[in-house]
């Protein structure tokens, strides 16, 4: 007999038919007999899982699955769904419950609804495509010569001749001539980046409560400690690569990791370059050499460094994601792809292709097909980082949370140093 | 009565399977001609090979050998080789199972251990006689019936009708209610009976009806039930309700099931709100139409579905019924489909979806709206808001959980119509075996109203059921020629009990045939001889009456036994029974094995050379001691083994004869009794178990140690084990005295 008053528990039909549209088709078929947790090479001895979370699933006991960490634990390498004996693929089972955190926790919450429905796939797109014009200046009447000119920096006044206000501007092809004032683009994408961060800061606040209520445990650890352990076995993928079956899943995905991060550096020095050397420093008088990327100088060691970065970025992105398109095509690897997850390769995809595209034109000196590919790379871009803490992306941030968050409990796996 | 046969005895030796590289073959040959004189002694190097077997044939046709003494390889093996006419003699000496592959080869002891078995194979022969099946004595005028009477219009009842005409023969079929059908006349849909095992289907009870009534070879009685049943098989004569008489060979009782009384499962809310049903309550509601909540006639959004409710519990139905965990996958499609958005959970103990039902389970299962756990039931009461609150320990889920539900199912489980129920022992089926047996009998379940001294029905074992031997013989039942089938020998489901319908007809064809030829019907379905009581010397004890597990004999005023042939198997435990001595068979009987173990040559006291005599049940202890010998374990020389139908045979007297012939010991292996016991006549081990409790006496007037009598229960798995049990007690008796009566 159980001292504890027993929980009460409240079956969600709507919730369990929502996770299997999700990419959860075969949960029903589970019978639970935990081959998945024994099989699982990063559930915890004394925690197991996906066994619980799929019998949950099955009494869509939605609030439960909604704080619980080991959710984002898995790291979907799909041992369980290969051992399965019933092929309930509980790896595609968290994979759904995490796309439905994902549009559960969501902030605006109308954005996690766009996010999982193809049928708003074209506002999805639309919108950047619309905005980015609009900077672009291409939906206004135009902007006179003169009032572009006076909006440019002085010291690029020289390039007026070249600037022309216009879909695909005359001459040497610079991507910079798109835009009235090259500062436009930052702003947007600034202010996105923004408004990303205040909306995960929202989202995994109310996360990180969801898990306290599941997980009813103290605290053994602080949450920076916790973090600082999570980031050593996050960057280099300790986690994933404890995978058996599918381990030729892990190293494309750190391969892409790596590319975002040094993508990500390249574009910081780029534009920090630009607003330090080309904007702040002209602004107070001063002049000096901007040493990574500027239209004026294409001969720096630094810059040569970044464009460098910038290939090998782009190749690591390119390598990875096509190797995840080919692993996720692949009718023997036991895994489902859902639409959220395909949104995310695709944009992935788009970023990496639009950019190399842009720059192979440029460097061709098509200017019709520079411009227009690099607009598209700009769209992408945007989906990329807007729809961040909406698609699959936000997993990087709900699982970096969530190992925290096991961690702070000391319920995360021990793994062999 | 024929005249005694002219004997004439071949005795032929075989050397082949390494039995000549352990024996001195010349040595047996001169030791058989020079005690046995027998007119024909040979040896061979393969006796089963088709020229050395032509040899024997030949003697049999040419020298009128009539009687053989196969010096060979155990009498279980190559039966299709050495088989003789019915009107010869055939005994097997197995000199090569446990005498050359188990003893120390070319050893003195191996070579007496030979010859003895050589002088008991020839002393049973010289006590044996050709049996002559019995046939009634008027049989001209009464020839054996081959109807089959089948009790029951459920759908085992009709199948077994069926299937009985459809083989050629006739049958009878009686069902007490007006119309037939029987329990499934309550369903609105049935678990699935054949591929893909997944969709519910439409009752098939109609169709069976109406296949039944248009069936030429089919008497359909309804509206009757069974007045009396006299005789046995071939010649049982009953009387209906309504005044038909008839005769019929075989009976297949399929009587069915009752449901468990659901009123003593208060503990599961039942009786305490009227939305806790059981699912027989809940299969009527759906067959006549909505399911509605009961309280206020509510289409329910959740039903709550119990398993095992009463059921796997040693306080009220111990056992499972199999098929609940279907039926409740059935009723939460009724459920779904009544209301796409109502939920139908299932707590079970565990999911019991045996065979091919696993594919409904699974077809069920993927049904989102319908969701299982493990669990334990806590408690059910009505909560505030008129919903059921169900608290369940021990989930899947993880910890003790409380849901709600608007309506609950008791998922409860199957007792045999032939389950005597009183206040005190209703559905816990656990009074004792034997005292429950002697309830359904004398009580009567009243079905067969059998005019047997030993009881008007089917005697049952643990939980009611009228069993056998469920594991080896199944549809046999404790009374020769009447079968039980589908839901009254076990629970079971639609789709089974159509197959066991089946297989109970085929058994009870099988039994008229066998019958028809003078034949045992089960299990010795190949002997032709039956027991023969000298009854001017019969002291009207009744042992034999009382201790037949088959219910054989009637008896007289005086307390005569009245043989009923046709319905004996040919085990001897009346002979065993019978302190006069007076039942025998023409191929088994007292004298036969007292002198088989008299004939055994006994060495004088100073040679230290034990012997112990050991008695082996021929049907699982013997198999099991030959699958040890193919082992090649080596056993004991001083113990000589003798082969019995079954323990219950074992005549006290036979210990007298070993002990005054001067054996150091006897040892008796049988099958397994008890609950669970494995005794292929049901009680014989158990009733030699008995007698030999009361053998100390005799050792005690005999001044011998009881010690030197034990008697173990072999499984025949347990043919490893076997040569470290005999080998212990040849150990033990060694440590003993030698038989003071050696050399008497």
């Amino acid at each position: 007999m159980s001292h504890h008053k027993p929980e009460v528990i409240k079956p969600d039909l709507k919730f369990a038919t929502e996770v299997i549209g999700m990419g959860a088709d075969d949960m029903e078929k589970c019978y639970q007999c935990a081959t998945c947790s024994v099989v699982c090479p990063i559930s915890p001895a004394d925690s197991p899982f996906p066994r619980r979370e799929m019998l949950w699933a099955q009494w869509g006991l939605k609030d439960k699955l909604m704080g619980d960490p080991n959710v984002f634990l898995c790291h979907q390498c799909g041992d369980c769904s290969d051992k399965c004996p019933r092929d309930a693929k509980p790896g595609d089972v968290l994979g759904a419950i995490r796309a439905f955190a994902y549009r559960h926790f969501a902030t605006p919450s109308f954005m996690g609804t766009a996010l999982s429905d193809p049928k708003f796939l074209p506002a999805l797109i639309l919108f950047p495509a619309v905005l980015l014009l609009a900077i672009m200046g291409v939906l206004s009447t135009g902007i006179p010569a003169d009032i572009a000119a006076s909006i440019l920096p002085e010291r690029l006044a020289h390039l007026e001749h070249e600037f022309q206000i216009a879909f695909f501007p005359a001459g040497k092809i610079v991507f910079a001539k798109m835009f009235p004032h090259l500062g436009m683009v930052d702003a947007v994408f600034v202010t996105l980046s923004l408004l990303v961060f205040l909306s995960f800061f929202a989202s995994i606040k109310k996360f990180w409560s969801a898990m306290e209520t599941t997980v009813d445990l103290p605290n053994k650890k602080s949450v920076g400690e916790a973090f600082s352990e999570t980031l050593s076995e996050f960057l280099p993928h300790k986690k994933f690569t404890e995978c058996g079956d599918n381990k030729d899943r892990a190293q494309p995905h750190m391969l892409l990791f790596w590319s975002f991060v040094i993508l990500f550096v390249v574009t910081a020095f780029v534009a920090g370059g630009f607003w330090v050397f080309d904007v702040l420093i002209p602004a107070v008088g001063a002049e000096v050499h901007n040493p990574f990327l500027s239209p004026l100088d294409f001969k720096s060691v630094s810059h040569i460094i970044l464009k460098i970065m910038a290939a090998a970025g782009a190749a690591l992105l390119m390598y990875g994601i096509i190797k995840i398109i080919q692993n996720r095509s692949n009718p023997d690897k036991k895994m489902n792809t859902s639409y959220a997850d395909w949104f995310f390769i695709g944009v992935v995809f788009a970023v990496g292709a639009t950019g190399i595209l842009s720059w192979a034109f440029r460097l061709a000196g098509i200017g019709i097909l520079a411009y227009s590919v690099y607009f598209l790379h700009l769209v992408a871009v945007f989906m990329l980082l807007g729809y961040f803490p909406f698609s699959k992306f936000a997993h990087m941030v709900y699982r970096f949370t969530a190992i925290m968050f096991a961690k702070v409990k000391d319920i995360d796996v021990k793994l062999a140093a | 009565m024929a005249d005694k046969m002219v004997k004439k005895t071949g005795v032929y030796l075989c050397s082949g399977c390494d039995i000549g590289g352990a024996l001195n073959m010349e040595a047996l040959e001169k030791m058989v001609n020079s005690e046995v004189k027998p007119a024909v002694c040979r040896t061979s190097e393969a006796l089963c090979l088709p020229e050395a077997w032509a040899a024997v044939e030949a003697d049999m046709n040419n020298e009128g050998v009539n009687c053989v003494l196969l010096c060979a390889c155990s009498s279980r093996d190559k039966t299709d080789v050495f088989a003789v006419d019915l009107d010869k003699l055939i005994e097997r000496v197995p000199i090569r199972e446990q005498v050359a592959w188990v003893s120390k080869p070319n050893d003195e002891d191996t070579q007496m251990l030979a010859e003895d078995y050589i002088r008991m194979g020839a002393s049973k022969l010289k006590d044996m006689e050709p049996p002559v099946p019995w046939f009634q004595e008027d049989e001209k005028a009464e020839p054996i019936d081959k109807t089959i009477l089948v009790i029951g219009g459920g759908i085992a009842g009709m199948t077994a009708a069926l299937e009985t005409s459809k083989a050629g023969y006739k049958a009878v079929l009686v069902e007490k209610e007006s119309q037939l059908g029987g329990f499934a006349n309550n369903f609105k849909k049935q678990t699935p009976t054949k591929s893909p095992w997944t969709d519910l289907e439409d009752p098939g009870v109609a169709a069976l009806a109406s296949a039944v009534q248009g069936d030429g070879n089919i008497t359909v009685l309804t509206g009757t039930t069974v007045e009396k049943i006299k005789g046995g098989p071939g010649l049982f004569d009953c009387s209906f309700t309504g005044g038909k008489e008839m005769r019929v060979g075989a009976i297949v009782q399929a009587s069915g099931w009752k449901p468990y009384k659901a009123e003593k499962l208060d503990h599961l809310g039942y009786g305490k709100s009227s939305d806790v049903v059981t699912n027989i309550e809940f299969e009527k509601m759906a067959k006549a139409g909505a399911i509605k909540r009961p309280s206020d006639g509510k289409s329910p959004d959740s039903v709550a579905f119990i398993q095992c409710a009463g059921s796997r519990d040693a306080e009220r139905l111990p056992y499972c019924s199999s098929v609940c965990c279907a039926v409740s996958l059935k009723q939460a499609k009724y459920v779904r489909e009544t209301n796409p958005d109502a939920k139908a959970y299932i707590i079970y103990k565990d999911m019991r979806t045996p065979a091919q039902m696993e594919n409904f389970y699974k077809a069920m299962q993927a049904d989102p709206g319908i969701m299982l756990t493990k669990g334990e039931i806590r408690s059910i009461e009505l909560d505030a808001d008129k919903s059921l609150g169900i608290e369940v320990g021990e989930t899947i889920l993880g910890g003790d959980i409380k849901l709600n539900a608007d309506m609950v199912v008791l998922a409860t489980g199957m007792v045999p119509s032939t389950l005597v129920e009183d206040d005190d022992a209703a559905g816990t089926g656990l009074t004792e075996d034997g005292k429950k047996a002697a309830a359904s009998a004398e009580a009567g379940a009243m079905i067969l109203n059998l005019g047997y001294r030993k009881g008007t029905d089917l005697p049952t074992l643990k939980y009611g059921f009228p069993d056998s031997h469920y594991i080896c013989f199944p549809y046999e039942t404790q009374r020769t020629g009447i079968f039980a089938c589908g839901t009254v020998r076990a629970p079971m489901s639609v789709a089974q009990t159509v197959s066991d319908a089946t297989g109970a007809a085929l058994k009870a064809i099988q039994c008229v045939e066998l019958t028809a030829k003078g034949n045992a019907v089960h299990p010795r379905s190949y002997d032709n001889a039956y027991p023969e009581f000298f009854l001017s010397r019969c002291t009207q004890c009744k042992r034999c009456t009382e201790e037949c597990p088959f219910g054989t004999l009637d008896e007289d005023e005086k307390g005569t036994p009245k043989p009923n042939p046709t319905r004996c198997r040919r085990c001897g435990v009346c002979m065993g029974a019978c302190p006069e001595r007076i039942v025998s068979f023409k191929n088994y009987n007292v004298p036969m094995i007292g002198n088989m173990i008299k004939s055994v040559e006994v060495p004088d006291e100073s040679d230290e050379k034990p012997r112990i005599i050991g008695l082996i049940c021929e049907n699982d202890a013997l198999p099991a001691l030959d699958m040890a010998c193919k082992l090649k374990t080596q056993i004991s020389p001083w113990i000589r083994f003798v082969n019995l139908r079954c323990l219950g045979s074992v005549n006290t007297v036979w210990v007298a004869d070993a002990m005054s012939k001067g054996m150091d010991g006897i040892l008796l292996f049988g099958c397994k009794y008890g609950d669970d016991y494995q005794c292929h006549f049901i009680k014989g081990s158990e009733l030699c178990n008995r007698r030999m409790e009361n053998i100390s006496e005799t050792l005690d007037k005999l001044a011998l140690e009881s010690d030197r009598i034990k008697m173990v229960e072999v499984a025949i798995s347990d043919y490893q084990k076997l040569p470290q049990i005999i080998n212990d007690f040849c150990a033990e008796i060694e440590e003993l005295d030698p038989n003071p009566y050696k050399g008497f």
